[in-house]
């Protein structure tokens, strides 16, 4: 039931978001009536029954690829080059 | 933000990495439950349960919302679904789920009962203004995820002044289940991968209990590969040092606190009540139920349903595999009475049921 995919919002038109699934043409509509702040077009939004749970975290994605990185001695990025 | 940073979650050499660094340190075995069916369902479709050290042993437990829905409540739903001017409406998982003599929502179709499979709770607003002369029940299945949606919805429904409209309220909170398990002497867990969504409505508080009274770890983990690895691999390394903690690895979707806003709205509609679970019985507090200002969306007060105990299905064990006492093969009707096709209990009627997993990405 929970869809772990974040979409992409398009736009947003009387507090409902309209999102991008993934990269493809699929488009899914989302209540923003849970979320404390409205997000803006280009965020990534986690959405489960047509409402908007949390807006996603840039900052918090790229710390945490950091400390994986780091808990593998190896710099970022090193783990695609090989 | 981009699709490219949320891919460098799956990196392939990464995963690698972080896989031998775990077989090299795991000198003992790790039992680790994930609790969320999706968590379930992404370890067997990215290929991770065949890579795993073998002296992980993994465990599906009890957060697939279908799973855990007690006999006596898919008997309540397709009771009701035979009930003149009642319009059920249901997320498509519910459908086949078998109550008792072999009933499911798709025969009660088929014999005539109005069933409507809806995307969102959302979507039985404009079912209920369509219908004024019914009314429309929505099956409220599901966690800490499921329940703030289904109570904006209601307030919506109000303030729209929608009266067709009930809710069939069988929502259920994750940690209270943790509890159970773990108070469970016959049930061992060394640590949880714990949900990914529920955690982002209701944070990381009410899992300290896990690290604090039972010694256990569990962490809060994202979808992907990487996010899952890292997980286990920190489990492993405060197991080695002997510790227990809980900690949020998925720090881009849950923050410390949750969501107070959608909390807020949960617990405006719903107050914590009683629940059975199938597999798990009664566990006292881990149920919500609609408050008594928001009766008049009650469809279980409006229809007299009682929940009670009643006879698991005969030969299923989904009870033991939702408790990580059984693995899904060790069911004696796995893959033989109990398929995808003619599911027989409902962890292999979910698409997030064990079960059905373990029958799609083993056996196929």
């Amino acid at each position: 039931m929970c869809l772990a995919v974040p979409a992409e919002v398009l736009s947003i038109d009387a507090d409902v978001a309209v999102c991008r699934v993934d990269r493809g043409q699929t488009t899914v509509k989302a209540s923003l009536m849970l979320l404390p702040a409205a997000p803006e077009v280009g965020e990534f939004l986690i959405i489960h029954a047509g409402f908007a749970l949390r807006v996603l975290d840039r900052e918090e994605a790229e710390e945490s690829l950091r400390a994986l990185n780091e808990a593998v001695g190896c710099p970022l990025g090193t783990g695609t080059e090989e | 933000m981009s699709f490219e940073l949320l891919e460098k979650f799956r990196d392939p050499a990464l995963c690698r990495k972080i896989l031998d660094k775990m077989e090299s340190e795991l000198d003992r075995e790790l039992r680790f439950m994930e609790v969320c069916g999706t968590h379930t369902v992404a370890i067997f479709q990215s290929g991770l349960r065949s890579l795993l050290p073998e002296k992980i042993v993994h465990l599906s437990g009890p957060g697939c919302p279908v799973c855990v829905t007690h006999e006596s409540e898919v008997n309540a739903f397709l009771d009701l679904a035979g009930h003149e001017n009642v319009i059920l409406a249901t997320f498509g998982d519910l459908m086949r789920v078998p109550g008792d003599k072999g009933r499911n929502l798709k025969k009660a179709v088929a014999d005539g009962a109005r069933v409507k499979v809806v995307y969102s709770p959302f979507d039985t607003l404009k079912l209920a203004k369509e219908n004024p002369g019914d009314l429309v029940v929505f099956i409220g299945v599901g966690f800490e995820t499921t329940a703030p949606t289904i109570a904006a919805t209601m307030k919506m429904a109000r303030e729209q002044g929608i009266d067709n409209l009930r809710i069939l309220c069988f929502h259920k909170t994750v940690p209270t289940a943790l509890d159970a398990l773990l108070s469970d002497e016959a049930i061992n867990i060394d640590g949880f991968i714990l949900p990914g969504h529920v955690s982002a409505i209701i944070g990381v508080e009410p899992y300290e209990f896990i690290a604090e009274n039972y010694a256990k770890s569990a962490v809060v983990t994202g979808f992907e590969p990487l996010d899952i690895l890292q997980s286990l691999n920190q489990m492993i390394e405060w197991r080695n040092k002997g510790e227990a903690h809980v900690a949020n690895n998925y720090t881009r979707i849950v923050g410390e606190h949750g969501n107070p806003k959608a909390l807020e709205i949960m617990y405006e509609v719903f107050e914590p009540c009683d629940a059975l679970w199938r597999g798990l019985g009664l566990i006292p507090g881990s149920g919500l139920e609609i408050r008594p200002e928001w009766e008049s969306f009650d469809a279980k007060k409006q229809f007299g349903i009682e929940i009670k105990e009643s006879p698991a299905l005969p030969g299923c064990k989904c009870g033991d595999i939702l408790k990580g006492v059984k693995q899904p093969d060790q069911c004696p009707l796995f893959g033989k009475a109990c398929t995808p096709a003619n599911p027989v209990g409902p962890c292999m009627v979910s698409t997030e049921g064990s079960c059905a997993a373990y029958y799609k990405y083993k056996l196929d």
